[in-house]
Formats: structure tokens, sequence, C-alpha cells
């Protein structure tokens, strides 16, 4: 009776290693998928003329470039990942300026993305808009997803600049 | 009637019956046979855990060493476009910016070797000073889930690409690279990548 008991503790406590392992692995094949997935929108990012940045990828449609609504926004899908049952977008990724829509304040409250911060390089921290004028712009890239291991999340801080002479 | 009583003492010196033992050892038999299922499938999800993610560590290390080598370059004549699909892409570093020029670094080339299915990195190819450096190997004739039959089988809008593909939308290279291994019981791994990089030059 002891050795039967003793036997069933080690096999459950091996198949529970055995399933934390694969759970594990699950986890970390998530966290790549948000990883490149991230990674491809900002190389996306690079490729877009950088003075439309903003309007391109902000929650403001009538701003985009090429008409209403043609812009890519600020929401993004990931190939494998599911977002979160109660996720108000029902995105798992999302573009974060520091703030959503014109008008784009450097004097914003958001130590995430380093503001507030000179924006348009007049060396004046401001309550205006710099939606047409900045050379620098910080970004976050956030992905919420639902995980095996409760949620997954993911969050990139970046920021883009034009210092070229002109 | 005649009735035999077994002494008291007798009853605890007594053994197992036969029934008794064949009924334990049966048991006994089938809780080690369960527990040698469970190490041998713990054991092959064990290789094929690690198998899986050698394979992955690859697949990354070699992306990563793709997308900086292409990022760098500039993004001019790279390869073709899709639909069509290039195994093969030529490139040149930029070293900065000298007297408003961009200074070049030697030519590089990355390209899937067919046969060896080893994906391989060269620099002054075809010429004096020749460089070839293996980055991985694994890489199968054709992208995961995609057949040479003239059609978009991976559905990723680019048709019978390689193991190794890339295609160019504007200064933007698309890479997308499919590593593959067998384990010791013939069972096929396959993990694929597909990332996008924009030119900084």
């Amino acid at each position: 009776m002891v050795a039967v008991a003793i036997l069933t503790v080690c096999v459950s406590l091996l198949s529970s290693t055995i399933s934390s392992t694969v759970a594990h692995t699950a986890v970390r094949r998530e966290r790549t998928l948000a990883l490149v997935a991230a990674k491809n929108v900002l190389e996306d990012m690079h490729k877009a003329d950088f003075g439309q940045l903003f309007a391109l990828y902000n929650h403001e449609p009538a701003d985009d470039p090429q008409g209403e609504s043609t812009a890519p926004g600020p929401h993004f899908e990931v190939p494998g990942l599911t977002a979160r049952a109660g996720d108000s977008d029902g995105f798992v990724g999302e573009i974060v300026f520091s703030t959503p829509a014109p008008p784009l304040l450097e004097n914003a409250q958001d130590s995430r993305l380093g503001l507030p911060r000179d924006l348009d390089g007049d060396h004046v921290v401001d309550g205006e808009d710099h939606s047409t004028d900045y050379i620098v712009l910080p970004v976050s890239l956030r992905l919420e997803w639902a995980s095996r291991a409760g949620d997954g999340v993911l969050e990139l801080t970046t920021m883009f600049a034009d210092l070229s002479k002109p | 009637m005649k009735t035999t009583r077994v002494p008291a003492a007798a009853r605890a010196r007594a053994g197992f019956t036969i029934l008794e033992l064949v009924i334990g050892l049966v048991i006994l038999g089938l809780l080690l046979a369960n527990v040698g299922m469970v190490l041998r499938s713990s054991t092959a999800a064990f290789e094929a855990g690690a198998l899986s993610g050698a394979l992955e560590n690859q697949l990354e290390q070699t992306m990563d060493r793709i997308e900086l080598a292409i990022m760098s370059s500039d993004g001019e004549d790279l390869a073709p476009s899709a639909p069509l699909s290039a195994s093969i892409i030529d490139y040149e570093r930029c070293l900065g910016v000298e007297d408003g020029e961009l200074v070049l670094d030697d030519p590089e080339r990355i390209e899937l070797v067919l046969g060896s299915g080893q994906v391989v990195w060269t620099q002054n190819p075809e010429a004096a000073g020749e460089r070839r450096v293996v980055w991985t190997r694994w890489v199968p004739e054709y992208l995961e889930l995609e057949l040479p039959n003239g059609a978009d089988d991976n559905d990723n809008g680019v048709i019978d690409e390689g193991g190794l593909a890339f295609d160019l939308d504007g200064k933007q290279v698309s890479i997308r690279l499919t590593l593959e291994r067998e384990d010791e019981r013939s069972t096929r791994y396959a993990r694929t990548r597909e990332s996008r990089v924009t030119c900084r030059n």
C-alpha cells in the first residue's frame, strides 16, 4: 500500500513536471510570435514617410494622409495569438503615442515615453500641437493576448527621429 | 459434521494464497507498465521539445543575422518582388557618409544552397578574397506547406518560394525561412519565421 502511494506521488510529480514544461514552451512560443510581430510593425513604420507617421498610426481616421480611414491605424493583429476576451478593440497589438489623436503634445505626462520632452527641436516644451512638425516621435507598441498561462503582455518602446540636415 | 478449527496464532502466521499473489502481481505489472508508458512518452516529449527548441533558436539566430545585414544595406535592386521571390540576395552594407556620399562595404551575398540545405553568407562573391560562412543548415527546398506547383499553397502571397525566400516591396524586404529536422523516429519538425526589414539607406 505504501509502495503504491509513493509510486502514485512520483508519477503525479513527473506528469505535472512534463505538463508545466509543455506550458512553458507554449508561452515562450507565444512571446516569440509577439516579438516578431512587434518588430515587423516597427519595420513597417520605418518604411513609411517619417512626417506622416503620427497621422498614419494614430486613432484619428480623419487625418489619414491618403484620405479618411485609409491608414493602418493604431491596432494590428498578430498571427497565432488571440486577443483577450474583454479586449475593447479586439486586436492583440496597439501603437501608442503620447496622445492618441491630434494634437500631439510634447508636455504630455508620460514617463514611459520619456515625456514631457521637446518634440520639434525648438528647445522649448510647450502646449502646442506638434503633429506636423515633430522631429522625434516616441512610440510604444503594446501587445496583450490570451495566453495558456494567464494573460500575455509585451511592450516595446522606441523613438523615431528625423535629424537629417535640410 | 466435523469441522477443523485453525488456531489464531496459526492464522496470523499464514502467508498469501496463490490467488492473492497473482492479483498483486497483476496490479504491480499494470502499474509498472503505466509508469513505463509515462516515462517513454515523457522522454519522447522531452526529445521533441529539445529538438524544437534547438530549431527555434537556430531560426531566430539566423533571421537576426539576415535582418541586421539587410537593414544596414543600400535598398536598391535587391531581389524580385512578390509574387516572385528569390533565395539569394546581393547587397552592400553602408559604412557611413563621406562628402555627402554613401560609403559602401564589400559586396555580400546570402543564399540558400540547394542540396546541402545551407544558408551561406559570402563576402566578395565570385571575386578575389571570397569568404564563405555557413549560417545554418536544415533548410528545405521549399518553404513550409509550399509545393512546386505554380500555386500559393501556404497563402502568403508568394508562389513556390524556397526554404529561404526574399521579396522586395520598395525599400522593404520580406524574409521567410523554414528549418526542418527529423528525429530518430523519423518525425519531422519544421519551424518557419517571416519578418520584414526596411533598408535604412
